[in-house]
């Protein structure tokens, strides 16, 4: 592999010898034109859009909650949708661990 | 945090908040970089200009859902070649050769390589590249004129990091036959 990298180090040399012409810059006067394009498109914050998203999250989430603490019949769980027996005589007496 | 990823934080905070003045920075910071990448690929400057006019607007437009997953230079540099890519098949008059023997024998780049002798400007450089395969020539251009690690360019063109020690060997190998085919019409 490193012999074969070598074998092109003549074509690295090339690029690295004409760099600095290769690596052109604008012309000076060119940020004019992509100021003018720029100034007419519409900015759209990221900032401020995520913040009214989270404070909207917020108020909602809130909202909820209240509700929650408001009406907590509406939101607690049926009486008969779980039930549980519960054995008559459970108790630890009635074990014996050395039977 | 170093001083450089602090100031490039701060850049992107600014950039988000649409801070015009910040776009002004972005420019003076990275229209090199776009504007040679552009120029390389290209190999005109009006159309290069076009292309690096096409990623600023692209960056001011999508700049607020920049999430630094990676760095604002990488990102910038996948827009570039992406806005390359697709403006070159926006704009392309005819169908590339995509046989290097093909566009070889259509060559007509006048230049005179011989060996070790180095072609006398960039521009015969720039049109050898441009019988090169696009991602031949892509990972040729972000590696050696602009110099970026090889873990950046494959982030840049999404590929691994063999994949892209293949491109350059491959895109290297073609150069010298393009070099040397130049020399034999000499």
């Amino acid at each position: 592999m490193k012999q074969e990298r070598d074998q092109y180090r003549d074509i690295e040399e090339l690029f690295r010898a004409n760099q600095s012409q290769l690596r052109s810059r604008a012309p000076a006067e060119f940020w004019n034109d992509v100021e003018k394009i720029i100034q007419t498109i519409p900015v759209r914050h990221i900032g401020t859009r995520s913040l009214v998203a989270a404070a909207a999250a917020a108020v909602l989430l809130l909202g909820l909650n209240l509700h929650i603490l408001a009406n907590p019949d509406v939101y607690a769980p049926e009486s008969n949708s779980l039930t549980v027996e519960q054995p008559s005589e459970l108790s630890i007496s009635n074990f014996s661990l050395y039977e | 945090m170093s001083e450089q990823s602090r100031n490039t934080s701060q850049l992107i905070r600014r950039l988000q908040s649409g801070d015009q003045r910040a776009f002004k920075d972005l420019f003076d910071l990275y229209q090199q970089d776009i504007y040679s990448t552009a120029l390389n690929y290209s190999n005109s400057p009006s159309d290069a200009k076009d292309i690096t006019q096409e990623v600023f607007i692209k960056i001011f437009r999508s700049i607020s859902s920049f999430q630094a997953k990676s760095t604002l230079r990488t990102w910038i540099y996948r827009i570039t070649v992406n806005t390359a890519l697709s403006w070159k098949k926006k704009h392309r008059k005819h169908q590339d050769p995509t046989d290097l023997d093909v566009a070889l024998t259509h060559s007509a780049i006048d230049d005179s390589y011989t060996g070790q002798t180095l072609p006398d400007t960039s521009q015969n450089l720039r049109a050898s590249m441009s019988l090169l395969p696009d991602n031949q020539r892509i990972a040729l251009i972000l590696s050696y004129i602009e110099s970026l690690p090889r873990q950046e360019v494959a982030d840049i063109l999404n590929l691994s990091l063999k994949a892209v020690e293949s491109l350059l060997m491959r895109g290297k190998k073609n150069m010298r036959r393009i070099l040397q085919n130049q020399e034999s019409k000499s």
